[in-house]
C-alpha cells in the first residue's frame, strides 16, 4: 500500500517536471456550513466542487463565472488564504494543500494577490511607503536602505511618481490605488499573480490604463503567470491564455481562449457568450437573434447552491437539456479541443 | 415624434460652506415619446444627478436650475403637492441597487399595490389583483404566490422585476432607468433588458437609460448622449455615434474597450478631477490628446455638426466649417 504510494507521487513529481505546470489544483473542494434554523440540520454550500486545472509558466489563466460559481473562493484556496476541505494544490511541483509556518511564509513569497476593490485593500492610516515597505520588512528581503530605492523603482513599473510614498490612501484614485496594490504584489518579484477582478471597480477609461499595465507587466518581467478571475468576457478575451468557465462551483468547460470564444461547446458557455452586450450597429444586424437560447420561461435565476439540483448543475436552465441530464452529473472530459463537462459531448 | 420631457439650461450645484460647486451645467437634451435615451458616462459625470433631479430628489444639499420641462410644465418649479402627483406615476424610476431600494419588512406585492394605491382611488383588493397582473407582465413566475414573498426570498434579477413592476404599475410615460443592470449578472441582465425593451414597446413608455457600459447603449439605446464632467461632450443618434464618433472623449472611451488579444489599448490618459478642480476652458482638456491652447481658454459650445449630430468640440467643429 505504502509503496504503492510512494510510486504514485514519483511518477507525479515525474510528469510535473516533464510539462513543468507553474500551479496545479487537483480535485479541490470547499464547502461551507449554512445553518438553517434552530433544530434543522445544517446544509452545505458546495463553493467548489472538484475543481482541477493547471496553470503553465508565463501564461495567464482564467476563470470566468458569474457571481456566486465560485471563482474567488478558488482565489483564496490558491493562497492558502482559506483551508482545503480535500484535493490538493501543486506550486512547482511541490505539494502545498498543508504548509505550515515557515514553508508557507516562503510560499507566499512567490504567489501574490491583487484583489477588486483598490478602497478596502488599502490600509488608510499606513502612508504608502509603509504599506509598499511590509513585504520587504516581512521576508527580510533587502538591508533596510535599499528598501526606499526598490519602492521607487516599484512605483515607477506601475507609473506612478516618487512622491506618492508619502501620501496616504484617500490621496488617490481608484486607478491610482489599483496601481499601489499591484506595486505591492510585484514587491517580491512573484512567479504567480492571482488577481481577482481587478478591473471591476474601475472606470472604462481607468480599466484600459490598468489593463495596459498588466500586459506590460507580462512582457517586462521574465516568468510571471497569472490567474486572472473576471466576470468580464471582453477583458478576458483580451488578455488571457486558458479559459475556465465556472458555474455554480465546478468548471463546466476549459479550452485555450480563441478557441472558446470561437467555438464555445458547453450550454452555459453559450448563454454566457450570447448575453454578453456587444457594440453592433442595429441597423446592420437587425434581428439576428439566437432564438435557441431565448428560451421560454428563462428568467436567468442560478439556482441556490445550497440545494442544487439533481444531475447537471445547469439543467434547469439549459436550451439543450437531454434525458439524462437531470439524473447523472457529466465529468469534466477531454473533447478534440480542451475540457467539457456536458453529456451532448 | 413629440417631445415628452425637455431639458433646458439644467444646471446642478452642490453647497459647499457659503459656495456652490457646480457638477452639472447647461444640459440641453429632450427624449421623445416611446424611445430610449442614453446617457453614457463614468462615475461622477452627474448622470445620476440629472435623473434625480428630473424627478426632484436630489440631496438637500445640491440645488438644481434651469427648466425641465415634462408635457410642458416645468418641474422645477411645481410645488412638492404637483411633484408627488407626478412621481411614480408620469415619471418613474428604477435603480441600480434592487437589494437595497426595496423596503425588507413589506411583502413584494404590498410595496407594488402601494403605488397604486397612492396615485389612483382604488381599493387594496383591486390593487392587489393589479399587482399579480403587473408581476405577470415583468414575467415572474406563479404571480399569485410571489406576491407574498419578502425581498431577501428573491434573487437580484427578480427583485429587480419586482422594481421594474412598480415602476410601471400607473403607466408612466417616462421611466429612468439608472444603471439598471449593473448589479446583476451578464445572464440575467440580458433578461432584464429584453423586458425593459418589451414592456417599452408594449405600453409606449420612454426610456432614460443611463449606464456607464456602451455596448449596452449600443444595443438599446436609440439616441446618445455622451457626459463628461457635468457636461453633454456629444450628443447623436445610437448608430451615428458609433460609426463616426466626433468627441476625443468618446473615442478615447470606444478605444479603452479591449478587441483584439494583445494589441495595446489607447486608454484616455489621466483620470477624472474632483468638481472643484476641472480645468478652465473645455473641461476634457488636460486629458485630451487633441487639446491645444485655445481649448484651455473658452469652454466651447455644443455645436450641431450635420443632422442630429451634436459635438462640445473646437478641434472637430473648427476642422468641419473650415
Amino acid at each position: 500500500m505504502n509503496s504503492d504510494l510512494n510510486n504514485k507521487n514519483q511518477a507525479s513529481t515525474i510528469t510535473s517536471a516533464i510539462s513543468e505546470p507553474l500551479l496545479n489544483v487537483e480535485n479541490i473542494k470547499k464547502y461551507f456550513q449554512v445553518k438553517t434554523g434552530f433544530g434543522k440540520p445544517n446544509k452545505w454550500l458546495r463553493a467548489v466542487d472538484n475543481v482541477s486545472f493547471s496553470v503553465k509558466k508565463d501564461s495567464v489563466f482564467a476563470i470566468v463565472g458569474e457571481s456566486g460559481c465560485g471563482k474567488s473562493t478558488v482565489a483564496r484556496l490558491i493562497l492558502k488564504l482559506l483551508q482545503l476541505d480535500s484535493g490538493r494544490i501543486f506550486f512547482k511541483g511541490k505539494d502545498i494543500s498543508h504548509i505550515k509556518s515557515d514553508k508557507l511564509k516562503d510560499f507566499r513569497k512567490s504567489v501574490q494577490i491583487v484583489f477588486q476593490d483598490p478602497f478596502s485593500s488599502l490600509n488608510p492610516r499606513m502612508r504608502i511607503i509603509d504599506a509598499l515597505s511590509e513585504p520587504f520588512k516581512i521576508h527580510k528581503l533587502v538591508p533596510k536602505k535599499e528598501i526606499r530605492p526598490n519602492i521607487e523603482r516599484l512605483l515607477d513599473d506601475v507609473g506612478l511618481s516618487a512622491d506618492a510614498m508619502n501620501k496616504y490612501p484617500h490621496e488617490f484614485s481608484g486607478g491610482q490605488r489599483q496601481r499601489i496594490c499591484i506595486a505591492r504584489a510585484l514587491s517580491l518579484s512573484p512567479e504567480l499573480i492571482v488577481a481577482d477582478e481587478p478591473l471591476s471597480a474601475l472606470d472604462v477609461s481607468i480599466q484600459a490604463q490598468i489593463l495596459n499595465l498588466f500586459q506590460d507587466i507580462k512582457k517586462r518581467k521574465t516568468s510571471i503567470s497569472f490567474v486572472f478571475i473576471s466576470h468580464d468576457l471582453k477583458v478576458v478575451r483580451y488578455f488571457s491564455d486558458e479559459v475556465a468557465v465556472m458555474y455554480l462551483g465546478r468548471i463546466v468547460e476549459k479550452a485555450d481562449t480563441e478557441d472558446l470564444f470561437k467555438s464555445p461547446r458547453h450550454p452555459y458557455t453559450e448563454l454566457l457568450l450570447s448575453s454578453a452586450p456587444k457594440i453592433r450597429f442595429r441597423s446592420e444586424e437587425a434581428g439576428v437573434v439566437d432564438e435557441s437560447l431565448k428560451q421560454k420561461g428563462d428568467t436567468g435565476d442560478v439556482p441556490s447552491p445550497v440545494d442544487l439540483p439533481e444531475g447537471c448543475p445547469f439543467h434547469p436552465r439549459c436550451p439543450k437539456k437531454i434525458d439524462v441530464c437531470d439524473k447523472i452529473a457529466p465529468e469534466l472530459k477531454e473533447s478534440d479541443r480542451g475540457y467539457v463537462a456536458c453529456h451532448l459531448y | 415624434m413629440s417631445v415628452i420631457l425637455n431639458a433646458n439650461n439644467l444646471s446642478i450645484s452642490f453647497k459647499h460652506g457659503k459656495s456652490l460647486i457646480s457638477v452639472v451645467s447647461d444640459l440641453n437634451f429632450d427624449i421623445k415619446r416611446s424611445e430610449v435615451f442614453g446617457l453614457v458616462g463614468e462615475s461622477g459625470c452627474g448622470k445620476s444627478l440629472t435623473a434625480l433631479s428630473i424627478l426632484r430628489i436630489l440631496p438637500d444639499i445640491a440645488v438644481a436650475k434651469g427648466e425641465i420641462l415634462f408635457n410642458s410644465k416645468n418641474l422645477l418649479a411645481l410645488d412638492n403637492e404637483e411633484m408627488r402627483g407626478i412621481r411614480g406615476k408620469d415619471i418613474s424610476m428604477i435603480f441600480q441597487e434592487p437589494m437595497t431600494s426595496l423596503n425588507p419588512v413589506l411583502s413584494v406585492g404590498c410595496q407594488i399595490a402601494e403605488a397604486l394605491t397612492a396615485h389612483f382611488d382604488i381599493s387594496k383588493t383591486d390593487a392587489m389583483n393589479k399587482t399579480v397582473e403587473l408581476l405577470r407582465s415583468v414575467k415572474i413566475p406563479s404571480p399569485e404566490l410571489r406576491i407574498k414573498d419578502y425581498p431577501h426570498q428573491m434573487s437580484g434579477g427578480m427583485r429587480q422585476r419586482v422594481m421594474i413592476a412598480m415602476a410601471i404599475a400607473c403607466n408612466p410615460s417616462l421611466l429612468i432607468a439608472d444603471e439598471p443592470t449593473t448589479a446583476l449578472d451578464v445572464t440575467i441582465q440580458a433578461r432584464i433588458l429584453e423586458l425593459l425593451q418589451g414592456l417599452r414597446q408594449d405600453r409606449n413608455m420612454a426610456i432614460l437609460l443611463i449606464t456607464h457600459d456602451l455596448s449596452i447603449i449600443s444595443e438599446q439605446a436609440d439616441r446618445v448622449a455622451i457626459m463628461y464632467a457635468g457636461r453633454i461632450m456629444e450628443l447623436a443618434d445610437v448608430d451615428e455615434l458609433f460609426k463616426n464618433p466626433l468627441h476625443p472623449y468618446t473615442t478615447g472611451l470606444l478605444e479603452s474597450l479591449p478587441t483584439d488579444r494583445g494589441v495595446p489599448l489607447k486608454p484616455i490618459q489621466g483620470f477624472v478631477p474632483a468638481p472643484e478642480l476641472f480645468p478652465e476652458g473645455c473641461k476634457f482638456s488636460d486629458r485630451c490628446h487633441l487639446a491645444i491652447d485655445e481649448c484651455r481658454i473658452a469652454e466651447p459650445r455644443l455645436e450641431n455638426i450635420s443632422g442630429n449630430h451634436f459635438v462640445r468640440c473646437i478641434r472637430i467643429s473648427g476642422s468641419k466649417e473650415s
